[in-house]
């Protein structure tokens, strides 16, 4: 897979900085995801990784920087943000969980149904009918009525990968989707996420599962202490590194799988 | 044998009052105790405080005493009859019961959710409608029923003010002819058939929380079944909202 050349910015971050209590996390990460293309995250743990995916959407609030969608101002740090601009934003951005993080009390298809009509204000019937696409999409037609407790790791991440896609999101960021899931049913959601990129969506995955990276991934981003220490095609970033770092990483995060 | 069956039969409308006054405490009491469980939840410090006090005091006080304070206290300044004593009485020591449970199950939901709510655009009325509610209404059942068994209970000791309530009725019944034992043992058995009932639906409650949530509710007792097996899950907490 290339660059889309044509195509315009889905998603562009600028210098996002974020601080815990005193302790600088990201110091200054830009990145643009064009319309169509698929971007893996990868970094040692504890460099910031999903803090930047959290605030694309955000969860956290950036202490600098701005945030465009398809060219349009939705976030700058250094103004006001008011509940419903974030809201906006998030409408337009998925999101997909380490954990998952479906609604326990609620069965699958109600997972998938209900922000549609709360937020989309889709009808009844429409959201139902648009849930069940989603989870015959991910291979869940035979669990709709199941709750959450009952769906093995890979199950309950397809549906809330279906939840994120009835949505229509322009960009969906992924935060390491695999890895609570046992070994042997991680196979089934990355098929899911490999179709989702051929289908064309934009996705942004944070992930250690390097071969999928390699397969899926137009470019591959190294987040390293808060920064971003390169960026480049798989082939650049996983199978010669350009820096000592990023090998030892690759080589360890492999030597695992 | 029959002599029994008769005693129950003059012991209905005992148990009868007893049933009601159980089910009017726990209706002052519940709702009570949920409003006092989001105030523990609550990000005004003073607000928590005042719910601590609350809460302290009706769990400090025996029930009973809480019972005479009401009865005798407040007789001083208006009519309030028996029953109604014991619903102001009861329906207080319930509701600060009811608010730790409620505290904790609101507590409970998992961060997670609430962050996919947001993630999914959620306003926060729709988050509170629509995850942390159900979740609440979920995991509560069972230690409410919990709550409704102790109710229950507590209304004997209503007898130490005159109520005809359950106890009272099998008292008095028993010093008409001075043969107390009887009328107690079937009241002992009416008010085991109350209990056990509910019991069973804590039971099932339980199951119910189990399998949608996958793991074991929290309470602050554990099961009648759980006590069979010698369980016990006591978590006593001391005031954790003020801890934060
Ligand atoms: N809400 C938070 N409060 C305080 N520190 C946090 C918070 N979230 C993340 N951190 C800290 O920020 C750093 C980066 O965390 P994170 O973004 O989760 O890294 P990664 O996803 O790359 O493993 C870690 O040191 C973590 O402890
Ligand atoms: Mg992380």
């Amino acid at each position: 897979m290339t660059v889309p050349t044509h195509s315009g910015i889905a998603l562009s971050a600028r210098e996002i900085h974020k601080s815990f209590g005193g302790k600088e996390v990201l110091k200054g990460i830009s990145a643009d995801v064009h319309k169509g293309e698929h971007i893996a995250i990868i970094g040692p743990s504890g460099s910031g990784k999903s803090t930047f995916i959290r605030c694309l959407n955000l969860l956290e609030l950036p202490d600098a920087g701005t945030l465009d969608l398809q060219g349009e101002r939705v976030f700058d740090a250094d103004r006001r943000t008011s509940a419903s601009s974030v809201r906006a934003l998030r409408r337009r951005v998925g999101m997909v969980f380490q954990s998952f993080n479906l609604f326990a009390t609620h069965t699958a298809l109600e997972n998938v149904a209900l922000a549609q009509k709360l937020v989309l204000g889709r009808d009844k019937n429409a959201a139902r009918k648009r849930a069940e696409e989603q989870l015959e999409r991910v291979g869940l037609q035979d669990h709709m009525q199941k709750h959450p407790s009952q769906l093995s790791g890979g199950q309950q991440q397809r549906v809330a990968i279906a939840r994120s896609l009835a949505m229509d999101p322009e960009v969906i960021l992924f935060d390491e989707p695999t890895s609570a899931i046992d070994p042997e049913m991680r196979v089934e959601v990355l098929k899911v996420m490999k179709e989702l990129a051929e289908a064309g969506m934009t996705m942004l995955m944070v992930t250690h599962e390097i071969q999928f990276a390699q397969q899926a991934a137009d470019r591959v981003m190294f987040i390293a202490d808060g920064e971003a220490l390169a960026t480049g095609t798989p082939q650049e970033m996983l199978v010669d590194p350009p820096h000592e770092r990023i090998h030892r990483f690759v080589k360890a995060v492999s030597g695992v799988v | 044998m029959e002599n029994y069956l008769d005693l129950a039969v003059d012991l209905l409308p005992g148990l009868r009052t007893s049933i009601y006054m159980a089910l009017a405490c726990l209706a002052v009491g519940l709702p009570l105790g949920f409003l006092a469980g989001m105030a523990l939840n609550s990000q005004q410090r003073w607000l928590r405080i005042v719910v601590v006090i609350f809460v302290e005091i009706f769990r400090g006080f025996p029930a009973l005493l809480t019972l005479y304070l009401v009865y005798f206290g407040l007789t001083n300044f208006l009519v309030v009859g028996r029953f109604t004593s014991v619903v102001i009485a009861f329906g207080l020591t319930s509701a600060a019961y009811a608010a730790e449970i409620f505290r904790a199950a609101i507590a409970s939901v998992p961060k997670g959710q609430l962050e996919a709510a947001q993630s999914l655009a959620f306003t926060r009325v729709q988050i509170t409608t629509r995850v942390i509610i159900p979740h609440v209404l979920n995991v509560v059942v069972p230690p409410i029923i919990g709550i409704a068994i102790i109710t229950f209970q507590g209304t004997a000791l209503a007898y130490a003010i005159g109520a005809r309530e359950l106890l009272g009725s099998a008292y008095s019944i028993g010093m008409t002819d001075f043969r107390v034992l009887e009328p107690l043992m079937v009241a002992a058995a009416l008010y085991l058939v109350v209990t056990s009932l509910l019991s069973w639906m804590e039971i099932l409650a339980d199951r119910r929380v189990q399998r949608i949530t996958g793991k074991a509710s929290r309470r602050r007792s554990g099961s009648a079944r759980k006590r069979l097996k010698g369980k016990t899950d006591d978590k006593t907490s001391k005031s954790p909202a003020l801890a934060r």
